[in-house]
């Protein structure tokens, strides 16, 4: 709440909403607090929701594999110290001036869509918003039936070698089954401006890396296959801030097709957006 | 005529109040109606240019009676289904038998929360029979809060059932929990740990549990309320509170209008308040004889554009719940403080304010009176240090 004397410039022109589903095409190991220590507990146990104990797949998981896939698809510079011996990108390098951080900034895939880690000032304020997803109703009836090892998932049993001795360590770790459907998976992205607009494609590009890669742990081993199912696209714009919808038939994957039809709707609908 | 709109945030995933940093791992149920302010005041800048914002901060600390000033709200404050629920005023136990028993006492003193109906009573000195149990209040949430026998068995979709057993057991309206977020070195695969809180609240098929607040509208006309409810939409959207980025902090709004909250006595000496409250100068009576108040530190980040880690001038506050006396000569208003980081005054930046006005109900002068028996107790309670 700032009374501004350097105006703002920013102004939301709009955001575009992307809904659907995530189904797992190999087993899912999104991992959860280590207080499944207790007797009886695994070795690895999975993220629940902590009323229903539902497993669920975190906003914060997705978007982050999203956004460390972007950066390895552009090679951007791992420049931010964060932790010992762990470093990310931002666009903020020494003796760079606010104008050319801010130039830099818009042009960056990663940053303009993803925002920055910390506290450094930025053009406008983070435009991706990456929801949690929810296990959906029917198939979690589908895992009661099936009677897995945990409610809603099952074990698996893995051994890891034991680097000094070479002896062979058995471990546990429970996964949400192949083949599990989590509904109600939404992104919201914020529009600014015309780059914002244009880096759209940023982020359906982002899903597809997602897909050939995976979520989770378990990726080596062929663990977190997931697809993505887009069922709803529309965005909201203006100062009344109207719906405007782009028709989705049914559950659609996250094909070269769609992801062209869907920028070119994006950049039709905010046509007018300026610098 | 509107006087009030009840906003319910109808959550979306779960939210994170608390710390950055160290304290990160910290999530509390509720978030003091100044950081939902400042809230409101971002989501109208991105939407609509910062002057509206300015405009709407000029009208605020032009005013000069309350009914100058545009609206008032206050804390964001828990819901589950229809109970809605208060911070328990610091009005002390309610004068009946078993609450002067020491050992009983405790029971009371563990409340942090009481439904709307045992704060209607507390405030009015009304007996608040409905809302106890063998004279001992009934409560949930291992005593946290209060509310009546009718409030709770209504609240039975809420319940949790024993893991092994599955009996049912008292009803859950939220958790907090830890969540685990690793960040990754995209060269190295180097993984930095750390915990996140995170409050989730909990929800059934038709009704869920959640937070609300009551805006008061005073000044405003038509437009500002459609303005001030559009925010409320965006900020759905965007969240509320931190790790917004990762999904937490959205929900749906929900608005009910309506003209008259009686929740308070209808006169008295004394007031509670739902938002953190900054006198105004001429207000220092409020915290008079037998006013009985916390003090709190608020303090918190800016992110504005162009500037890094600006940390907001430390201010404090009276906390929600706390019973003042209302003043002879003047209406408890309170201000918007001025918090400008020294960094940002220094370069002639903007001014950052916070909101700090009272949310008053009037406290009835007989909750406030201690009885005989509390006045033994009291001496008793000296009598074992
Ligand atoms: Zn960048």
């Amino acid at each position: 709440m700032a009374n501004n004397k350097n105006r703002r410039s920013v102004t939301l022109h709009g955001r575009v909403f992307l809904q659907g589903n995530i189904k797992t095409i190999t087993g899912l190991h999104i991992g959860g607090a280590a207080g499944a220590l207790e007797i009886g507990g695994v070795d690895s146990p999975i993220i629940r929701d902590p009323l229903t104990n539902r497993p669920f797949i975190p906003g914060s998981s997705l978007r982050g594999k999203m956004r460390s896939l972007t950066e390895r698809l552009h090679g951007s510079e791992q420049n931010m110290r964060i932790g010992k011996g762990v470093f990310v990108h931002i666009c903020r390098q020494k003796k760079m001036s606010d104008a050319e951080y801010r130039e830099m900034y818009r042009n960056c895939p990663v940053c303009s869509v993803f925002g920055v880690t910390g506290d450094e000032g930025v053009p406008h304020p983070t435009s991706l918003v990456v929801r949690d997803v929810y296990l959906g109703d029917d198939s979690a009836a589908q895992l009661d039936r099936a009677q897995t090892d945990f409610p809603y998932s099952e074990i698996k049993w893995e051994a890891t070698i034991d680097r000094v001795t070479s002896a062979a360590v058995p471990r546990q770790i429970e996964r949400v089954p192949a083949g599990t459907l989590f509904e109600g998976f939404e992104l919201a992205y914020g529009i600014y401006d015309a780059s914002g607009r244009d880096h759209f494609a940023t982020v359906l590009k982002a899903l597809q890396l997602v897909e050939e890669d995976y979520l989770g742990g378990l990726g080596s081993r062929g663990g977190g296959k997931v697809e993505f199912q887009i069922t709803n696209v529309y965005a909201r714009k203006g100062t009344e801030y109207k719906t405007e919808k782009f028709e989705v038939d049914g559950a659609q994957p996250v094909t070269d097709h769609l992801v062209t039809t869907i920028n070119d709707w994006v950049k039709q609908t905010f046509e007018d957006v300026g610098d | 005529m509107t006087r009030y709109t009840r906003v319910r945030f109808r959550p979306r995933g779960q939210f994170h109040f608390g710390g950055r940093g160290v304290g990160m791992e910290r999530s509390d149920v509720w978030l003091p109606a100044d950081s939902l302010f400042s809230a409101l005041c971002t989501v109208l800048a991105d939407q609509h240019g910062a002057d509206i914002v300015e405009e709407l901060l000029a009208e605020f600390r032009g005013a000069r009676t309350p009914s100058d000033a545009p609206f008032r709200l206050t804390s964001l404050m828990p819901y589950a289904a229809d109970v809605s629920f208060l911070p328990y005023p610091m009005v002390g136990p309610p004068r009946i038998p078993n609450a002067t028993d020491l050992r009983r006492r405790k029971q009371f003193k563990a409340v942090q929360w009481v439904s709307s109906n045992v704060f209607r009573a507390l405030a009015r000195h009304e007996s608040p029979t409905a809302a106890l149990e063998n004279d001992l209040p009934t409560t949930i949430h291992g005593g946290k809060i209060w509310l009546t026998l009718k409030e709770k068995d209504g609240l039975e979709s809420f319940m949790a059932r024993h893991p092994e057993t599955g009996k049912p057991q008292s009803p859950v309206l939220w958790r907090t929990h830890l969540r685990p977020r690793v960040t990754v070195d995209r060269k190295t695969l180097k993984s930095a740990v750390y915990a996140l809180g995170g409050t989730a609240f909990n929800r059934t098929k038709d009704s869920s549990a959640g937070l609300y607040t009551v805006v008061e509208w005073l000044a405003a006309d038509e437009s500002v309320q459609a303005l001030i409810k559009g925010a409320f939409e965006q900020l759905g959207e965007v969240g509320i509170g931190g790790k917004r980025s990762s999904g937490f902090g959205q929900f749906v709004p929900n608005f009910e209008d309506f003209v008259n909250w009686s929740i308070g006595a209808s006169d008295g000496d004394f007031f509670t308040t739902f938002s953190p409250y900054h006198p105004r100068p001429n207000e220092r009576e409020v915290i008079g004889p037998e006013a009985r108040y916390e003090i709190e530190l608020r303090r918190g980040w800016l992110s504005l554009s162009g500037y890094m880690n600006l940390r907001r001038a430390s201010i404090r506050m009276i906390a929600d719940g706390s019973v003042l006396r209302w003043p002879s000569t003047v209406t408890p208003f309170g201000d918007l403080v001025d918090v400008t980081p020294k960094t940002l005054f220094e370069n002639e930046g903007p001014t950052v304010y916070r909101y700090g006005l009272v949310f008053p109900v009037r406290i009835a002068n007989a909750a406030m009176k201690p009885s005989d028996q509390i006045e033994t107790r009291r001496q008793l309670d000296g009598g074992r240090s």
